[in-house]
Order: C-alpha cells, then sequence, then structure tokens
C-alpha cells in the first residue's frame, strides 16, 4: 500500500478565491506581489515596485503616470482533514470503509506534502476525538496508513466541537464520512463548518444500498447504538429497502448542495484518477 | 462450524421426539402380594409400645408399610381372633385403593372379635390356608400370647405347603397388665390373676411332670395342681414361641417395634417374589441429551458472531 | 395440582435465562437501523421466546411433571349405600338349609352374586360394607373404588362365623350412613336369612340414630325353607314373642323407627335379585360423588414442545442469512 500512495500525488486543489497569508505555497493569495500569474495594473506610488513597470501602460497613460504590474502572490492553505469514525464506519459489506477512511487521509497527506501545504487531520468518533494531527509540513502519509482506527461512538458532536476550533480562513477542509446521518444531522454539521471551504468525500457501500431479496432471517445490530432486529426477509422488504435507501441519499444530496457542495462519491473502493479528476471539479 | 449450527437444533428436535414418543426397556420388577391378619384379641390392647396400645402401633407400622410399597403390590386384610382368621378385604392394589386400605385398618377394633379366645397357633394356620388360596404370602400381627394356655400336648402344627409369609410380633419383653373394658367399650381397669385361665383345659394327656406337681394323684388328679396361680393376666410378647411358630411354617420372625422397614427385609427373605415386567421410559435419557444438544447450538454460534461489533 | 417425579432437575431451569444474554442468530451490523425502518419486530422477541421455551420445556419434562391422580367430585344418580350382610354359619347353607351340594348355590353365595351385579350396574353409588355376627364388623368404609368394593364382597365367600347379633350391626351400619354425607341420600341394605333379639340398650341406641338423620333401611329377608316369614301373624294362640319370633320382632322394630323402611322377603336367587332391582329402583336419586382421576403424565407433551421448539428454532438457523454478504472490495481499483 505503501507504494501506492504515490498515485496520491495527482491530486490538486484549487480554491476560487485568493487566500489572505503571507507565506509562500501553491495557491492563489489574496495579496498582489512578486508572482507569476498577472493579477492587475496599480500606479508606481500605491506599489512601488519599479521592477514591474509597464512600460507601455506608463507611456500610453495621457497623465504621465507610472503603472506597474502587480501579480498574484503564491500562499499556502492548510488541508486539515476530519475524519467520521463513528462506530457505523465498521459496518462492512462490500467495503471496508475505515480502510478506505485511513487509505484516504495518508492520500491527502501525501497530496499535502507533495503541494507544500500543512496538513492536519482529527478523527473523531462520536463525542470523543481518537487522533488529532496538528497542522504539520512533515510527511505523514506513511504512518497515516498504520493508523490504528476503530470506529466507535455515535453522532457528529465531536466534528462539531472540532469545527468550532478551526481558523476560519486559508483552510481546506476535507470530510471524510459515510453520511449515515440523518439529513438533520448533516445540516447541523456542514452549518458548524461554513464558511470555511468543505470538500465532502462520501465512502459509501454498495452491499448496504440494497440487500439481497432471498426470503430469510437476518438479525441486524446497529453498530453505533447497539440496537438489535430480526427481520424476515423478502423480495419486498429487499425492494422497500432500497428504496428508502435511495429517498434519503437523495436528501443528503440536497442539503449538500444547500451549502454549495458536491460530494465525492467513493463506493467501494478508490478509483485515484476519478478522484483527482473529481477533485478538480468540485466547487471549493 | 456453520453446518453445526443448523443441525444441531435440528438433532435437538429429534431428540425431543424421541423422549416424547416414550420409548423405554422392559425392566422386571418384584412384587409381594400379602395378606395381612392381625390379631384383635384383647391382649394386643397392652399399652407397651411406646404408650400406645399394641393394636394402635400396628396400625401405623402397617399402614406405613404399606405406603412404602410399590405400585402394582397388592394386599388384602383380615384379623384373627378365637382359632380362626376373617378376611375383610381381599388383595387389592395399593395404589389404587390405598384410602381404603388404610381406612378399613384403621377400623380395625377389639370389639369386632366374636370371641375372646386367642389360639395362635390355629389362628395362624387358619390364616396361612386362606393366604394360599388367595395366592398371597402372609404377615401375621401377634403379640403370641395363647389364651386359654395351650394344652399339654403343645401347639398345633403344619405340614402343608406354606405361602411364606412374617409373624410380626407386637408388644414389649416386659409383662403388662392388660385393659379390661365392659360391654358399652369403656374402660374398666387391669384383669387381675383370678380373672383368667392359667393353664390349659384339663383335656387331653396330663403333663409329662404331672407326677410331680402338688396333689397328684394318679387316677383322681392325674394333672396335679398346677393350674391355680400363674401370670396370664400380664402380657409380654412370647419372641421365642413366635419364633418356632414362624419358623416351622417357613415363615420370618419379626419385630413389630423395629418398624416397617425390618418388616419389608423379613418379608423378601421368606416369601416369594412375583416378578412383572416393567417398563422403564428413556424418554428422561433423551430429554437430557436433546437439552444438551441444544445448549451447545446455541454456544455454536462463534463469539464474535453474535455481537458484530467492529 | 402438577407434582413432579424429579423435582432436582428444576434447579436447571435458570439455563433458559441463557437465550436472554446469547443470541440465536449471528448479527449482522447495519449502520442506523433506525434510519433504515426496519420492520418485523416481533420475529425478534418470537426466536427468544423459542430459545427459551425449548430448554425450560425439556427441563420441565426431565422433572417428569404429572397431574396428581386424586378423585374429582360429579353429580351422579345413585345413594349412599351400606351393605350390613350377616356372616353367621347359617348364610353358608342353601335356601331349603342345607349344605350346598353339586350345584346349589348358598345364601350368602347368591346374595354375593347378585350384590356384585347389583353394584357393576350402579357406578355412581358410595358403598360401605358392614358385617355382622355376634359382633358388628367394620369391612370397607364408605368408598367410590369399584376395585375395594369388589374385594371385599369377594372375601364374604369365607365361611361364616358363629352367631347373629343384628342390632350391634345395624348401629354400625347407621353410623357409617350418617357419616357417609351430610347431605345426599343414605340407606342401609341390611342382608340376613335371621334375627336376633335386640338388647334394650342397643334399641335405644337405634332409636337416637334414627332421630337423628335419615336413613332408608331395607331389610333383604333370605327366607329359610320352613322358617316363619316375617309378615305372617301368628294366629291367635301362638306364642308371639321375639324369642320365638325375632324376624317378626325385628322386622316390626325397624317399622317403628320412623324411618323409611322396606323389607323383602326372599326364599329363591331368583326372588333375591328382584328384590334387589326393587331397591336400585327406589334408591336412585341424585348424589354427589367423586370419580377416581388417574395420575396423568405430562412429560410427553413437555417433550413434544420442546421438538417444535427445537425444530423452529433449526429452521430459524437454517433460514439465517446477513443483510448483505461480507465481500469488501479491495480499496483501490486495480490500474
Amino acid at each position: 500500500m505503501n507504494a501506492q500512495l504515490h498515485l496520491f500525488d495527482a491530486l490538486a486543489w484549487r480554491l476560487t478565491q485568493g487566500l489572505p497569508g503571507l507565506r509562500m505555497g501553491a495557491h492563489a493569495g489574496r495579496i498582489r506581489g512578486a508572482g507569476e500569474s498577472f493579477a492587475d495594473i496599480a500606479p508606481l506610488l500605491a506599489h512601488p515596485d519599479p521592477r514591474r513597470l509597464d512600460l507601455r501602460r506608463s507611456i500610453t497613460d495621457p497623465l504621465g503616470v507610472l503603472h506597474v504590474r502587480r501579480f498574484q502572490t503564491r500562499t499556502d492553505l492548510r488541508l486539515h482533514v476530519a475524519l467520521d469514525a463513528s462506530a457505523s464506519l465498521g459496518a462492512v459489506a462490500h467495503a471496508d470503509r475505515a480502510g478506505l477512511a485511513r487509505l484516504l487521509a495518508a492520500g491527502f497527506a501525501q497530496a499535502a506534502r507533495r503541494a507544500r501545504d500543512p496538513f492536519s487531520l482529527t478523527v473523531c468518533a462520536g463525542d470523543r476525538v481518537l487522533h488529532d494531527q496538528p497542522p504539520t509540513r512533515r510527511s505523514l502519509a506513511a504512518d497515516l496508513l498504520d493508523l490504528p482506527l476503530a470506529p466507535a461512538g455515535r453522532g457528529t458532536a465531536a466534528l462539531e466541537a472540532m469545527a468550532h476550533d478551526l481558523p476560519q480562513e486559508r483552510i481546506l477542509v476535507v470530510l471524510i464520512s459515510d453520511f449515515e446521518l440523518s439529513p438533520d444531522e448533516l445540516a447541523a454539521l456542514l452549518a458548524a463548518l461554513r464558511p470555511r471551504p468543505v470538500l465532502s468525500v462520501w465512502l459509501r457501500d454498495s452491499g448496504f444500498d440494497a440487500p439481497s431479496p432471498r426470503l430469510g432471517l437476518a438479525e441486524l445490530c446497529d453498530p453505533e447504538t447497539g440496537r438489535r432486529r430480526t427481520v424476515l426477509t423478502t423480495p419486498r422488504w429487499a425492494a422497500r429497502q432500497a428504496q428508502l435507501l435511495r429517498d434519503r441519499q437523495a436528501a443528503l444530496r440536497r442539503i449538500l448542495a444547500e451549502h454549495g457542495l458536491s460530494p465525492i462519491e467513493i463506493t467501494d473502493s478508490i478509483d485515484v484518477a476519478e478522484l483527482a479528476a473529481s477533485l478538480s471539479e468540485a466547487p471549493l | 462450524m456453520t453446518a453445526a449450527r443448523a443441525i444441531l437444533p435440528a438433532l435437538a428436535a429429534g431428540l425431543a421426539l424421541v423422549a416424547a414418543a416414550g420409548p423405554g426397556i422392559e425392566g422386571r420388577r418384584e412384587l409381594r402380594d400379602v395378606l395381612i391378619v392381625v390379631d384383635i384379641t384383647r391382649s394386643m390392647n397392652v399399652r407397651d409400645m411406646d404408650g400406645a396400645s399394641r393394636l394402635d402401633a400396628a396400625r401405623d407400622v402397617l399402614t406405613r408399610w404399606i405406603a412404602s410399597q410399590p405400585c402394582g403390590a397388592r394386599v388384602g386384610l383380615g384379623f384373627f381372633t378365637e382359632r380362626r382368621s376373617l378376611t375383610l378385604i381381599e388383595p387389592v392394589e395399593i395404589c389404587t385403593d390405598y384410602a381404603t386400605l388404610a381406612g378399613t385398618l384403621a377400623g380395625l377394633d377389639w370389639r369386632m372379635a366374636w370371641e375372646g379366645d386367642s389360639m395362635i397357633s390355629k389362628g395362624l394356620n387358619h390364616a396361612l390356608n386362606r393366604a394360599r388360596g388367595l395366592d398371597a404370602a402372609l404377615i401375621f400381627v401377634t403379640d403370641g400370647q395363647e389364651a386359654p394356655p395351650l394344652p399339654y400336648s403343645g401347639p398345633d402344627g403344619w405340614r402343608e405347603d406354606s405361602p411364606g409369609g412374617v409373624v410380626l410380633g407386637a408388644g414389649g419383653d416386659q409383662p403388662a397388665p392388660i385393659p379390661k373394658f365392659d360391654d358399652l367399650g369403656r374402660e374398666t381397669g387391669f384383669y387381675g390373676p383370678t380373672d383368667v385361665q392359667h393353664a390349659p383345659a384339663r383335656i387331653g394327656a396330663p403333663p409329662t411332670d404331672a407326677a410331680d406337681r402338688p396333689g397328684f394323684h394318679p387316677r383322681n388328679n392325674p394333672y396335679g395342681e398346677a393350674d391355680l396361680e400363674g401370670s396370664e393376666h400380664l402380657s409380654a410378647m412370647r419372641a421365642e414361641y413366635l419364633t418356632r411358630l414362624a419358623g416351622e411354617r417357613g415363615m420370618g420372625f419379626a419385630r413389630l417395634s423395629a418398624g416397617p422397614a425390618a418388616l419389608q427385609a423379613t418379608l423378601a427373605a421368606h416369601a416369594p417374589a412375583r416378578r412383572v415386567a416393567t417398563h422403564r421410559s428413556l424418554s428422561p435419557v433423551f430429554g437430557a441429551l436433546a437439552l444438551a444438544v441444544l445448549l451447545a447450538a446455541l454456544l455454536a454460534t462463534p463469539l464474535h458472531a453474535r455481537k458484530e461489533t467492529p | 395440582m402438577i407434582g413432579f417425579a424429579w423435582p432436582p432437575a428444576l434447579f436447571a431451569l435458570p439455563l433458559l435465562l441463557l437465550p436472554l444474554v446469547i443470541r440465536w442468530l449471528r448479527a449482522s451490523a447495519v449502520p442506523r437501523l433506525d434510519l433504515r425502518a426496519v420492520e418485523g419486530r416481533a420475529v425478534g422477541p418470537l426466536l427468544v421466546a423459542l430459545a427459551m421455551l425449548a430448554p425450560a420445556a425439556l427441563i420441565l419434562g426431565l422433572a417428569q411433571p404429572y397431574l396428581r391422580g386424586g378423585s374429582t367430585a360429579y353429580r351422579g344418580i345413585g345413594t349412599n349405600l351400606v351393605l350390613l350382610i350377616d356372616r353367621s354359619s347359617s348364610m353358608d347353607d342353601t335356601f331349603a338349609g342345607r349344605s350346598p351340594q353339586g350345584g346349589d348355590e348358598s345364601k350368602a353365595a347368591a346374595a354375593r352374586r347378585i350384590l356384585l351385579d347389583f353394584i357393576a350396574r350402579r357406578p355412581d353409588d358410595r358403598i360401605g360394607i358392614a358385617a355382622f355376627s355376634t359382633a358388628p364388623m367394620l369391612v370397607l368404609p364408605m368408598t367410590e373404588s369399584r376395585t375395594a368394593i369388589a374385594a371385599a364382597v369377594a372375601a364374604l365367600a369365607e365361611p361364616g362365623l358363629s352367631q347373629t347379633d343384628v342390632g350391634r350391626g345395624l348401629t354400625l351400619a347407621m353410623g357409617m350412613a350418617h357419616e357417609a354425607s351430610a347431605s345426599d341420600s343414605r340407606a342401609v341394605v341390611l342382608v340376613s336369612d335371621g334375627a336376633a333379639v335386640i338388647a334394650p340398650e342397643v334399641q335405644t341406641a337405634l332409636r337416637n340414630l334414627a332421630a337423628r338423620r335419615q336413613v332408608n333401611i331395607y331389610w333383604l329377608y333370605l327366607r329359610t325353607k320352613g322358617a316363619k316369614g316375617i309378615f305372617e301373624v301368628p294366629e291367635p294362640g301362638q306364642a308371639d314373642t321375639p324369642h320365638l319370633r325375632p324376624e317378626r320382632h325385628l322386622h316390626i322394630f325397624l317399622q317403628s323407627l320412623g324411618l323409611p323402611y322396606h323389607a323383602f322377603e326372599a326364599d329363591s336367587p331368583g326372588a333375591v335379585e328382584d328384590a334387589v332391582t326393587e331397591i336400585g329402583r327406589m334408591e336412585s336419586r341424585p348424589i354427589l360423588t367423586r370419580r377416581p382421576v388417574p395420575r396423568r403424565d405430562l412429560a410427553w407433551a413437555c417433550h413434544l414442545l420442546a421438538s417444535l421448539c427445537c425444530a423452529a428454532l433449526a429452521a430459524a438457523r437454517w433460514l439465517e442469512r446477513r443483510y448483505a454478504p461480507r465481500r469488501p472490495a479491495p480499496l483501490l481499483v486495480p490500474a
């Protein structure tokens, strides 16, 4: 797995708005100055940098005011991975979602390192924080692959608490979750994260989307609440389950859309190329 | 493991079904049919069985003995007085008719006696004949006090086939006074030395030692004067005499005071048993197996699968 | 009432709590059941109940429960009947007054046979038997048990005893009838071939008994050939004293008791049968009696129930499946 981490080098993210900040990085800064991409032209008096004098503009200026070209500064962006490791993440059918989450965290760490961005990580299990990594520029990816991840707890209390402690600016929050949440819970979580740019990664297990229609008895156990139900499984029951799930997923997507988010859905396993493609298209 | 989880409960169901069907093995059980004959003569009223009269003690021990017998055994009831026994109930199965037997036994009373005499060897022979006719062994409860005393020729013998059984000796070893009742059944004291006969009637052959007795005269008084005084007004259990009577008749002797267990042991040694086939159910065995298999089936679910939590 | 043949097995009953802790089916984790609206709430408790019921039934079966036998009260048609039988030695003669020879039937044997028939025809009677010769004898306390009654009647086959003291016998029989029941009808049937003088104090006792409670009295007089009848009034001039005509005077005495009283004179087995049938017809009244209930084994039912439960549990295991099969895909889509 370690060898495959380089696949994640391709991940890149670009925010639509410039960022305030002085540290050199790979992202468009709000401050005008030296850089590679042209921003605008300003009077020399306002921006006394005669090295970037725009001769053509200065000559054609009817008032003879000297103008300098201003460039976008490049600044860095903290990448914060928020991992929702509530107990539901441990339910396995067709996907090892805990493993997926761990690999994704490591992949984003790898990508952040490549982009020379600081990386931080919070693993929340219900109302407990399992793991808290302060921002660092060290290479964490390999360590994260071995991160002990025991999904536990229920709800999003720790995630919301974490959101309050995060800085408001120069941060991109990657929310990795199975989104086994009710629409209300999701809305509350997203409201807590606002106004930070959020990249939502939805880990899906196709096995739970549609139970098999064979007749039988299934003892179901909710890993979060420990609640049990023994159900008689029939084709009708299976169809109703699938329909209910589709409705709920549609509701969740609507909530995300209301917050200007379009989730990156990862079903069963990660296709890095596709991930990179959807990442570049994600509205941030 | 998965196969076992489905097969074990099915196996338990099968075993329980077999248990419900009630399989069994043939067993043998020894039963002894018995005719109980109780002496109800007046000496049985002596209260020397821990304060209770001999008759009451006999009733108590016999009731407990009947209750201890296995179902299927048959018990009949009679009593003895004068020179014969009278059967009240022919042997009946004790589990069905225990209440009746206990009621009749409780109704045994000295007032039933149609005569005051107590000729035990004759009565015993009569009862043995009766028991043999009923195909039962005999339990004969008596204190061994012959009244009037045995003739000089001694007790009656026994020369026939004996059905076996037990002579159950009632009473203590110390001579005790015999209560006396009037016509209406009220106790009026005890028999005195002058109320009873102390020697056999002067009929039949005279005793061999008659010549040594006072007043002996070969023609005018061939019996001598030996019957003027004695202790026949007091009564003790004549264990030696009863043992002899029992031995001659292929019966055992037990003391009433030793209780139902001793009676049962003696009876087992001296009465032939009727062997009956019994059905010993194997249901409990199959039921226990089914329970064990069911518990195994319950525990067959692996621990991690009982509560799947990551 | 339920009893147990082997109660120690009941100590294993706590085992039936195990299914509350150990589930019968293996669980599969499904996130957010509350959002999935899974139905079928009743199946789970049903399985737990089955898994508890099966060992419970097996343990009960091991304890071998049974319904205690006993008796149950019911209303029948009959009476509380006390048979008072003459055991004097004259009963062993025939109606002709001779010792039975060849095919002859003695009075006792005829009475025994006819009474056994009579008892067999009347299943609801409670019957007690008393006998008398010189002394009264309680043979059989009041009972419903037909086997005991038959055994006691059969024992009457033994040769009889000496004399006849009918008075004390009547006292005993009437006492038994008194104790038999407080509300239902009571009857004493005296079967004898003779009578004797009743002593004055016994007469008083009988009159006291008769005044206390009503008892129907029947006298079945087995008249030997040549004996004087009970209804015959002696011709004038002939002696008419209790000592010479005890039967007639017993009849007069019984009539004087003020109780319902019927006398039958029978001089042949056929006449005895007719008389007994007539008594049976008159003594058919509602009676609260008891019927024996045999002990009934219940273990087979427990085992059958356990078998059904186990079969259902086996079927549940056979139907067992996961919500979705556990087949995790590789983390990365192979390139």
